[in-house]
């Protein structure tokens, strides 16, 4: 069951912004829709949430179609808005009324993600304290806010209503470090709390440390799709990161290893695989030279992103 | 595999009465709205006021100057005449006036005190005749009652001097002007002759129909268009999608600001009513004079419509309203940009103003051909039928027919608004006109849901 995108397509005019992408997310967890800009992803989340007419296709959630009647939804939108002049409660209020979620508990849940967000300064702003006499603080509105804790009060209404589908478009992008931390967190107790994600980001760090599958789109069209591991696994092991005591160029290019960068006897180098990597480990240790670190690890998301678009680029 | 339409869901309107009560209550808490609405009201409500201040008529000057308790500085007025022709205090018809209560003589003037007007009629053998108000140099009396009481005089004189040497009713006729008639039917005239309607009352009621209409579609097109383009601009709408349906959504909107300019015409109304009852009870003439210098017009024909009328009206004000406010909507979701927001609601303000204009001139033009035509031109229509139906210009079969067009009208925009609103507020790229609008319904409105 879960979510089931099939065949999803779009054009505008003559030109496809999407291109027959399908994938499916049988349990809950996070999938991230990678992909340069214009690549369709925010187009593909659109038609997803049936914001916009899809050529082609279909999205099922349990095996009906997707609307907000049958699912859950939380959205955190690219293009961050609010009522710029209206006050920000009345906002966050109006936002949970329409999901359906009461007013008693309404309130509770506005308290508890303000305090998780670190909010409360400017939902529960204190009073202000004038020739000892306390005043009662005006309400904030969102152009008092910078953009990043406007796109936490824009989470924040997403949260409202407990989503069991959450869709995140570039969450973490313009934010700073401390409140990318608090996002991630959230994320991490969604994902346990068993919600489905789907992320659309440009931070591949961030996405790899979160995403079980991921679709990289491309110019409107799926390159690389399924789960993350399997992909990594697909390219394989080829990184190899070396430290020795001494220097072992020699035994690097006596098995014809691309070096990629060294530093005094330490080597980042290019391998062919799990045999290569293996066989230089051999020929080092019956040579006597002692190994202080020998790390052969995957293609990093980042890699196999810039590789494979970097590819579809120049087919263009 | 091509998405299902499914065509019920998108006229369902789960959400609407949040979205209602949100935008009315913001509306309301906006401070330039506010200030926007307590302006209008004031300006409603002082109106009739101002308008009898500003008044020129004698009447009008002198219910005035009642209202001001002037008439109490005035002790005694000496009207020399020294005409051949004999004026009685019967002729200066003061009943009904601040001067009714005053001391009034026929004789030559004294010196003045300060309470006490002399007026002189005299026949002069350049001006004619003519008629001067004295008051002493340290007179309280203001010269705006002077002159006031001076006119009176003089008109009562002019009327005097007149009928001493022709009948009263040879005088009327004089005065009644002279028009001519146009060929008509047999079963035109007698149609006219069955008609409680004269072609003041007509014009009257078309002129008031007509403003009541065009005030509330052109306030409400620029607040529909506004509230629209205010979502769209903080581009929030995708988050809006998520929670509610698009026509729930725009129609939230529009009832909302329907309501806004109504709760200012009818607030404005009730203090006009309050203002005029106040005006009303500091004058001690309440003659026809205080009608005109508040009004200007002859109201009589509207409280003489009968309750099946009214209805009639009051329900085509607010088919009119809906239909233009639908419009507003729909027009506002096409535009991309603020910019585009001031000759969109031109455009349709225009179309608003042509039908009050048309309105106002079917009256004057009475040509049974045009206004049958017009009766069932959209839009326009919505201004002239009803009226020249109330009217008895057009008959119940034309009236019937305009109005299930006017209805089929309403449904329409409505129809077109469900299908196009979801597309036409996540565009951003260029303004829609209403062809594109229009073929974008016609394309049909793929839903999930």
């Amino acid at each position: 069951m879960g979510l089931k995108v099939t065949d999803l397509s779009k054009k505008y005019g003559n030109k496809t912004v999407v291109d027959h992408i399908s994938f499916e997310m049988e349990k809950p967890g996070v999938y991230a829709l990678l992909g340069t800009n214009g690549a369709g992803k925010t187009t593909s989340i659109r038609m997803i949430l049936d914001m916009l007419d899809k050529d082609t296709g279909e999205v099922l959630w349990n095996g009906k179609p997707l609307s907000f009647d049958n699912c859950n939804i939380g959205y955190l939108a690219e293009e961050r808005g609010l009522y710029q002049k209206y006050p920000l409660m009345d906002q966050i209020i109006y936002f949970g009324e329409l999901r359906g979620v009461p007013r008693a508990e309404l309130e509770k849940k506005i308290k508890y993600w303000s305090g998780r967000l670190k909010l409360d300064e400017y939902l529960y702003p204190q009073p202000v304290v004038v020739n000892g006499r306390k005043i009662k603080a005006k309400p904030k509105s969102p152009d008092q806010l910078s953009k990043g804790n406007q796109q936490k009060i824009q989470f924040l209404i997403a949260m409202l209503s407990d989503p069991e589908l959450l869709v995140l478009d570039e969450p973490f992008s313009g934010l700073d470090p401390v409140n990318t931390d608090i996002l991630k967190d959230v994320v991490r107790e969604q994902i346990e709390a068993g919600k489905y994600i789907i992320m659309s980001s440009h931070q591949m760090a961030v996405v790899e440390e979160f995403c079980t599958d991921i679709t990289i789109l491309s110019r409107s069209k799926a390159i690389v799709k399924g789960n993350l591991n399997d992909i990594k696994k697909s390219y394989g092991r080829v990184k190899l990161s070396l430290k020795c005591e001494s220097d072992v160029s020699s035994y690097i290019n006596a098995l014809g290893i691309e070096i990629l960068s060294e530093k005094e006897n330490e080597y980042s180098l290019k391998v062919t695989g799990d045999e290569q990597a293996n066989a230089l480990l051999k020929s080092l240790t019956d040579a006597g030279i002692t190994v202080i670190r020998f790390e052969l690890a995957e293609l990093s998301l980042h890699e196999i992103f810039v590789k494979e678009v970097g590819a579809d680029e120049e087919q263009k | 595999m091509k998405s299902r339409n499914s065509s019920n869901n998108i006229y369902r309107m789960d959400g609407i009465g949040k979205v209602f009560r949100f935008t009315l209550q913001q509306t309301f808490k906006n401070k330039g709205y506010l200030i926007s609405y307590i302006m209008v009201i004031a300006m409603m409500t002082l109106m009739s006021p101002i308008s009898a201040l500003s008044a020129k008529s004698t009447e009008t000057t002198m219910a005035v100057v009642d209202s001001m308790k002037q008439e109490n500085e005035v002790t005694k007025v000496y009207i020399d005449n020294k005409t051949d022709i004999d004026l009685s205090l019967e002729d200066l018809g003061l009943k009904d006036t601040a001067f009714e209560s005053k001391e009034v003589v026929f004789e030559s003037i004294p010196a003045l005190k300060d309470t006490e007007i002399g007026i002189e009629i005299k026949l002069d053998s350049n001006e004619g005749y003519k008629t001067s108000g004295i008051i002493s140099d340290e007179s309280k009396v203001s010269s705006l009652l002077l002159d006031g009481f001076t006119e009176h005089i003089f008109n009562a004189f002019e009327d005097k001097r007149i009928l001493s040497s022709i009948s009263e009713e040879k005088y009327a006729s004089y005065l009644s002007g002279f028009s001519t008639g146009k060929a008509i039917t047999e079963k035109e005239y007698y149609e006219l002759q069955n008609s409680k309607f004269t072609s003041s009352d007509t014009i009257t009621l078309s002129t008031v129909y007509s403003v009541i209409v065009m005030i509330l579609v052109s306030l409400t097109v620029s607040y529909v268009i506004s509230a629209v383009m205010e979502e769209k601009t903080s581009k929030l709408v995708e988050n809006l999608l998520v929670s509610v349906r698009p026509l729930a959504l725009i129609m939230g909107k529009i009832f909302a600001m329907m309501i806004y300019v109504v709760s200012i015409l009818f607030f404005g109304s009730v203090g006009s009513g309050i203002s005029g009852a106040v005006m009303g009870l500091l004058m001690v003439n309440k003659s026809e004079a205080v009608a005109h210098a508040t009004t200007g017009y002859e109201f009589g024909a509207i409280f003489g419509l009968s309750f099946g009328k009214i209805l009639i009206l009051l329900l085509s004000v607010l088919l009119t309203y809906l239909i233009f406010s639908i419009l507003a909507g729909l027009f506002g979701s096409a535009c991309t940009k603020t910019e585009e927001v001031g000759p969109t609601v031109m455009a349709i303000q225009f179309i608003s103003i042509a039908g009050y204009i048309i309105t106002i001139f079917i009256p004057l033009i009475d040509n049974k051909v045009v206004t049958n035509i017009l009766a069932v031109v959209p839009f326009i229509s919505s201004y002239v039928a009803p009226i020249n139906f109330v009217c008895e210009k057009i008959p119940f079969w034309l009236y019937g027919i305009s109005l299930a067009l006017q209805v089929l009208l309403a449904i329409a925009l409505f129809m077109i608004t469900a299908k196009t609103y979801r597309k036409l507020i996540v565009n951003d790229s260029k303004k829609l006109s209403f062809i594109e609008i229009l073929k974008l319904a016609g394309k049909g409105e793929q839903t999930n849901v």
